[in-house]
C-alpha cells in the first residue's frame, strides 16, 4: 500500500466560525493505482490534495487517525521535512497550466530548477540534457526550441505537457493531478489523458486523478471515489462506479453528463445546491437535494457505510440492484 | 523593439513641444520684470530701461521671441543667462551632475531599502513586524521634505557633529570636474579617498530626505505586490516541486512583484528631479534645483525656459528607459514589441 488515509478532517477557523471542509476521510491508495475523485467544486477533493503535500494554509487544522504515505507519517512533517516529499516522492499538477507556470521564467529554467531541486547533488552538465529527455517524454515535439519559450509562448495543452514533465522529474510514486484537463479543449483533454496514462504505466506510479467530470474520471481510474460535501458517500472499482452504482448522489452525476439523454430535451441537474459547510444539514448531507430521502435520512446522524467486496456506499436508501 | 523605440521617440515630439510652450508662457505671466531687476530697485532712466530692453530681445511681440527660442533650441542654443551672461547650456551642465548624483542616491537609498522591507512585511503580514514596518513607512511618506530635512541637520550635523551641514564636499578639497559625479571626480583628485570619504559624508543627508518618500512609496508598494504575487497559483506550483522557500520569495515572487515597482520608481524618478528643488535649497546643494529656484526670482527667462525644457527632456528620457526596463523585466511585454 502507497497511501493509507484514516479519519482525515480538514477545518478552517473563520470570522464567522469554524467549518470543516473534509471530514472522516478514510480511503488507501495502492501501487500502481489511478485514483479517480470526484465530486462538484467545493466538495474537498483538492483540499484533500494539498494536505497530502503540506501545502494548505496556515489556518487549516488538520486531524486524523493515521496519514501515512510510503511509510512516513504525514502528520509529523515540518517544513524542511516536506521537502523531502514535495516533487520527489508525490509530484503535482493544476488546473490552469497557464497560471501554474511563472510567466517570468522560460520553460528551460524552471525545468532544469524542478530537476535541481529533486536530485540534490546533480552534475550541471546533466540538467539539460535530462529536461530534453523528459520534454520528448511528455511529447513536446522540438523540445530545444520549446525550451526557450516563456509560458505565454505555448498552448494550454503544451505548458499542461511541461507542468506534467516538472512533476514527474523527480521520479515520484504518486502524482496529484488536481483538474488537470479541465482547461483544456476537448481534443487536448484526451492527449492529455493518454500521456498521464503512459507515463503512469512506464514510471510505476500512483495517480489521483481529480476531476467533477466522470467521463474524464471513468477514462483513466483503476478506482473511482465520490465526494460529497467533505465526505466520500461512494467508492469502488471503475466499473462498479459507472455501471452499479447505488448512491442517489452517483447516480445524480452520472446523469447529468450529457450524452446521457439522448431522447429527453433537457439535460439532468441535481436539483438544490451543495449544503454551506459553516451550517451543516443534519444527518445525510446529500439528504436535502436526494429525491429517495426518508425521515432516517436527514436525521440519522450515523449513517453505516455498506460494504459490497470493496464497492462501498453510505447511504440509508440505496438504489436497488 | 526597434520600430517600438522609434515610435517612442516620434511621441517624444509634441510633449516637449509643448513643455515649450508651457515654459515660455509661465514665467512671462508671472509678475515681474527682468528688465527693472537688472537695473536695480531704484529704478533708471526710461532711455536706458529702453535700450536693455532692445538688447535682451524683450521688446520684440512674443511670437517673435519664441520662434526666436525654439529655432535656437534646435540648434542646441539654449540662450544666454540675463544675469551671469553664460550660455544657459553651460550653466547646466555645471549642475546637471550634481543634481543627477543626487538623485540616483536617493533612489539607490529608497531601493536597497524599501524592497527588503516590504518584502519582510509582506512575508510576516499581519504581525507587529509588518505593522511597525508600514507604520513607519507612512510617517516617512507624510513627512514634509523641507521640515524632515531640517530635522536631519539638527540631529546628525548640528547635534551630533557627524555630517556637514551643507555642501558636495568639504572646501579643503579641491577636485577637478570629470564626470560631474563627485563621488567618482573625488577619486581622482590629489587627496582621493579623503576626498571621497568628505563627499560620501556630504551627499548622505540631502539624499536620505530626498530618498523617503520614494523609499516609504517603494515599501509599500513592494509589500502589496509581494502578497499579490504569493497568492499566485505559479507560488504553488514552484512549492510543490520542492524549491527552497528562500528561492521561492526571493526569485519567483520577487520577479514577478518587480514589474509593478519598477514603473512606479520610474514615475518617481521624475518626481525626484522636481523634488530637487527643495533639498538642494536646504542642503546648499549646486544642483539644477537651487539655480532654477534663484533664476525664477531674478526672472531669468532663457535660464528657466531652457532648464524646464532640459529637465522635461530628463524625465522624459528617464520614464523611456524605464520602459524599456520594465520589458526586459516582463517577457508578456517583450512578446509584444516583437
Amino acid at each position: 500500500m502507497l497511501l493509507s488515509v484514516k479519519n482525515l478532517s480538514i477545518s478552517f477557523e473563520t470570522d464567522s466560525g469554524r467549518f470543516e471542509a473534509v471530514r472522516n476521510l478514510s480511503f488507501q491508495l495502492d501501487k500502481n493505482q489511478v485514483l479517480g475523485v470526484v465530486g462538484e467544486s467545493g466538495c474537498g477533493k483538492s483540499i484533500t490534495n494539498l494536505a497530502l503535500m503540506g501545502l494548505l494554509p496556515k489556518e487549516a487544522i488538520v486531524t486524523a487517525d493515521e496519514l501515512v504515505f510510503d511509510g512516513l507519517n504525514l502528520l509529523e512533517l515540518n517544513e524542511k521535512k516536506w521537502s523531502v516529499i514535495r516533487g520527489k516522492k508525490i509530484g503535482m499538477i493544476f488546473q490552469d497550466p497557464m497560471s501554474a507556470l511563472n510567466p517570468c521564467f522560460t520553460v528551460r529554467y524552471q525545468l532544469e530548477e524542478a530537476i535541481r531541486n529533486n536530485h540534490l547533488g546533480i552534475p550541471s552538465d546533466q540538467i539539460y540534457p535530462m529536461a530534453l529527455d523528459l520534454l520528448a517524454m511528455v511529447g513536446i515535439p522540438d523540445p530545444k526550441s520549446r525550451m526557450e519559450c516563456y509560458p505565454y509562448e505555448l498552448s494550454g495543452g503544451m505548458a499542461q505537457r511541461v507542468m506534467i514533465a516538472m512533476a514527474i522529474s523527480g521520479h515520484p510514486k504518486l502524482l496529484i493531478a488536481d483538474e488537470p484537463t479541465t482547461a483544456l479543449d476537448v481534443t487536448i483533454q484526451l492527449q492529455i489523458l493518454k500521456l498521464l496514462k503512459e507515463i503512469q504505466q512506464k514510471n510505476n506510479m500512483s495517480i489521483i486523478f481529480v476531476s467533477h467530470d466522470l467521463n474524464v474520471i471513468s477514462k483513466i481510474s483503476d478506482k473511482i471515489q465520490v465526494m460529497y460535501a467533505g465526505e466520500i458517500i461512494e467508492t469502488g472499482s471503475k466499473e462498479k462506479i459507472i455501471k452499479d452504482y447505488r448512491h442517489p448522489y452517483t447516480n445524480g452525476l452520472l446523469h447529468s453528463l450529457p450524452g446521457h439523454q439522448l431522447h429527453s430535451e433537457k439535460l439532468y441537474s441535481i436539483p438544490g445546491i451543495v449544503p454551506d459547510l459553516k451550517n451543516r444539514p443534519s444527518g445525510c448531507q446529500f439528504a436535502p437535494r436526494c429525491q429517495s430521502a426518508t425521515n432516517d435520512c436527514h436525521q440519522n446522524e450515523k449513517i453505516q457505510i455498506t460494504n459490497d467486496n470493496g464497492h462501498q456506499w453510505r447511504c440509508i436508501n440505496p438504489l436497488e440492484r | 523593439m526597434l520600430t517600438y523605440i522609434f515610435k517612442r521617440i516620434l511621441n517624444l515630439i509634441p510633449t516637449l513641444f509643448g513643455v515649450t510652450v508651457v515654459a515660455f508662457i509661465l514665467i512671462r505671466l508671472v509678475p515681474g520684470d527682468p528688465v527693472m531687476l537688472l537695473l536695480g530697485e531704484r529704478g533708471a532712466d526710461p532711455a536706458v530701461y529702453a535700450e536693455m530692453k532692445q538688447n535682451l530681445g524683450l521688446d520684440q511681440p512674443l511670437l517673435i521671441q519664441y520662434k526666436k527660442f525654439i529655432t535656437n533650441a534646435l540648434q542646441g542654443d539654449l540662450g544666454t543667462s540675463l544675469i551671469s551672461k553664460r550660455k544657459v547650456s553651460e550653466e547646466f551642465i555645471g549642475r546637471f551632475g550634481a543634481t543627477l548624483e543626487l538623485g540616483m542616491a536617493a533612489l539607490l537609498f529608497a531601493v536597497l531599502l524599501g524592497i527588503p522591507i516590504g518584502v519582510i512585511a509582506a512575508l510576516k503580514r499581519n504581525s507587529l513586524i509588518d505593522y511597525f514596518l508600514m507604520g513607519t513607512s507612512l510617517v516617512g511618506y507624510s513627512m514634509p521634505i523641507f521640515w524632515w530635512g531640517i530635522i536631519l541637520i539638527l540631529i546628525f550635523s548640528v547635534t551630533l557633529g557627524l555630517t556637514p551641514v551643507s555642501g558636495r564636499i568639504s572646501v579643503m578639497f579641491e577636485v577637478d570636474r570629470i564626470t560631474g559625479f563627485m563621488l567618482i571626480d573625488s577619486l581622482f583628485s590629489e587627496d582621493g579617498i579623503d576626498a571621497f570619504h568628505s563627499a560620501a559624508k556630504s551627499i548622505i543627508l540631502p539624499a536620505v530626505a530626498m530618498g523617503t518618500i520614494p523609499l516609504a512609496v517603494t515599501a509599500r508598494m513592494t509589500r502589496s505586490s509581494m502578497l499579490e504575487v504569493l497568492g499566485q497559483d505559479y507560488i504553488r506550483t514552484a512549492k510543490a516541486k520542492g524549491t527552497p522557500v528562500l528561492k521561492i520569495v526571493f526569485i519567483h515572487a520577487l520577479r514577478n512583484a518587480l514589474i509593478p515597482i519598477i514603473t512606479v520608481l520610474g514615475l518617481m524618478f521624475g518626481s525626484i528631479i522636481t523634488g530637487a528643488i527643495l533639498t538642494e535649497t536646504i542642503f546648499s546643494w549646486p544642483g539644477i534645483g537651487k539655480w532654477i529656484v534663484a533664476s525664477i526670482n531674478a526672472r531669468d527667462y532663457p535660464v528657466i525656459q531652457g532648464g524646464i525644457l532640459v529637465i522635461a527632456t530628463m524625465v522624459i528620457t528617464i520614464n523611456f528607459i524605464v520602459d524599456l526596463v520594465y520589458a526586459w523585466a516582463n517577457p508578456r511585454m517583450r512578446g509584444g514589441l516583437k
